[in-house]
């Protein structure tokens, strides 16, 4: 009797010593999960003015705090991330800027892992905090008038 | 200086799974192969595990150490610590201890005809091959079907019809190989939701090939010729044979 020894959906999450590209997967599935949930609440929350200005102002109302804008700022920083690595993942899954084919030597370097994908993986991290910033800015500063 | 093995077993008369701790004294330059050889010989006879080349050509050894998928004998201690974890790959069913069950990975391996793939094969001379159109798919085809990319694979181990890193990566080793002819049925077999269109580019295949195969980069190139590059297949010359007449002879 052999055992079923299936990585499952625990797979997908381990992250503790692999790959920055691994970690870049997680982080699409995941951005890719919330921002379709929140879609889903986007429709529900816009659908309110079809009952009148006064629901949907005093929704907005409602909606115009710390914990809903922190939501927003999440949602901000995933949709900005799944955008950008999607764009990243349009090249690299067409077999492009992941390195040529070349004959192996010691030490043994898996050039797809190592290619100019691999740095506008970087990139995207970097200027997803960058947009993120400005979500804050706009959400906590502008909106809810915060004072540091 | 003694080390601490802790082997994740399974008993498959008593469908039991358990952890078993052994002390091994260290050699220097010792390898986890050599650990295991010492634990069978002198420890524990009932262990089980596979292994035949000890010298990383096989890929019989194939474990989980540490958590990272490598080959047992190609891996020294010193590399991995005093405290040492073995468990058995992932996503193969486990016959015992360490040794796991490969059928359904070569199942794969075979329906993408992992050979030479003419309509009219002649068998009275070889083909003809230059020293560049080797070096196009050479790096592929030194996979020693270890399948330590089949258990890393995080999408192999939802979908069990994936073909997986190491059927896709042979496939286009014949795609790329120009004695092989019809490249266009090779990539109707793989142009499917569970073939190339199932990787989402996770690269843990790439990091645990012990030979650099680069699966990764190879099913990511098949998905563009699929999409956008299936002309460039024509331009994928075909090896005649030695008899016939040849540019570069
Ligand atoms: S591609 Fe690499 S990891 Fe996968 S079976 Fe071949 S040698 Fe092993």
């Amino acid at each position: 009797m052999v055992y079923e020894n299936s990585r499952g959906i625990r797979g997908w999450w381990e992250i503790k010593g692999k790959n920055f590209e691994k970690l870049l997967f997680i982080l699409h599935r995941l951005s890719g999960v919330v921002v379709g949930l929140y879609f889903i609440l986007h429709i529900f929350e816009t659908s309110t003015i079809l009952n009148g200005e006064e629901d949907w102002k005093s929704l907005m109302e409602f909606l115009k705090n710390p914990f809903a804008h922190t939501g927003l700022l999440i949602v901000a920083f995933l949709s900005v991330f799944h955008a950008l690595n999607g764009i990243r993942l349009i090249f690299a899954e067409q077999g492009l800027l992941i390195g040529k084919m070349r004959r192996q030597g010691y030490p043994i370097v898996s050039f797809s892992l190592t290619g100019i994908q691999r740095k506008m993986g970087w990139f995207v991290i970097l200027l997803t905090f960058i947009l993120a910033l400005y979500a804050f800015y706009h959400l906590f500063i502008v909106s809810l008038g915060v004072r540091f | 200086m003694n080390l601490k093995f802790r082997i994740l077993r399974y008993d498959p008369e008593e469908k039991r799974r358990y952890n078993q701790e052994y002390a091994v004294p260290f050699r220097k330059n010792m390898t986890i192969l050599d650990a295991l050889l010492y634990i069978k010989e002198n420890l524990d006879h009932s262990l089980s595990f596979r292994y035949a080349c000890q010298a990383g050509l096989c890929g019989s050894c194939g474990m989980i150490i540490n958590g990272k998928e490598n080959l047992a004998c190609q891996t020294k201690i010193e590399e991995v610590g005093k405290i040492i974890e073995l468990k058995p790959l992932h996503n193969f069913p486990v016959i015992k201890d360490l040794v796991v069950d490969f059928e359904a990975m070569f199942a794969k391996h075979s329906s993408i005809r992992p050979y030479i793939w003419r309509e009219q094969e002649k068998f009275d001379s070889e083909y003809l091959q230059t020293p560049e159109e080797l070096e196009r798919f050479i790096m592929v085809a030194s996979c020693i079907n270890c399948g330590l990319c089949y258990s890393s694979c995080p999408v192999t181990g939802t979908d069990k019809l994936y073909l997986g890193p190491h059927a896709l990566a042979q496939c286009y080793r014949y795609i790329m190989d120009t004695r092989d002819k019809d490249k266009k049925k090779r990539l109707d077999i793989i142009d499917s939701p569970h073939g190339i269109w199932r990787c989402h580019f996770a690269g843990e295949c790439s990091e645990v090939c012990p030979k650099g195969v680069d699966p990764a980069y190879s099913i990511q190139q098949l998905k563009g010729f699929a999409l956008l590059r299936r002309n460039e297949l024509k331009r994928i010359s075909v090896a005649p044979l030695k008899k016939e007449k040849r540019k570069f002879e």
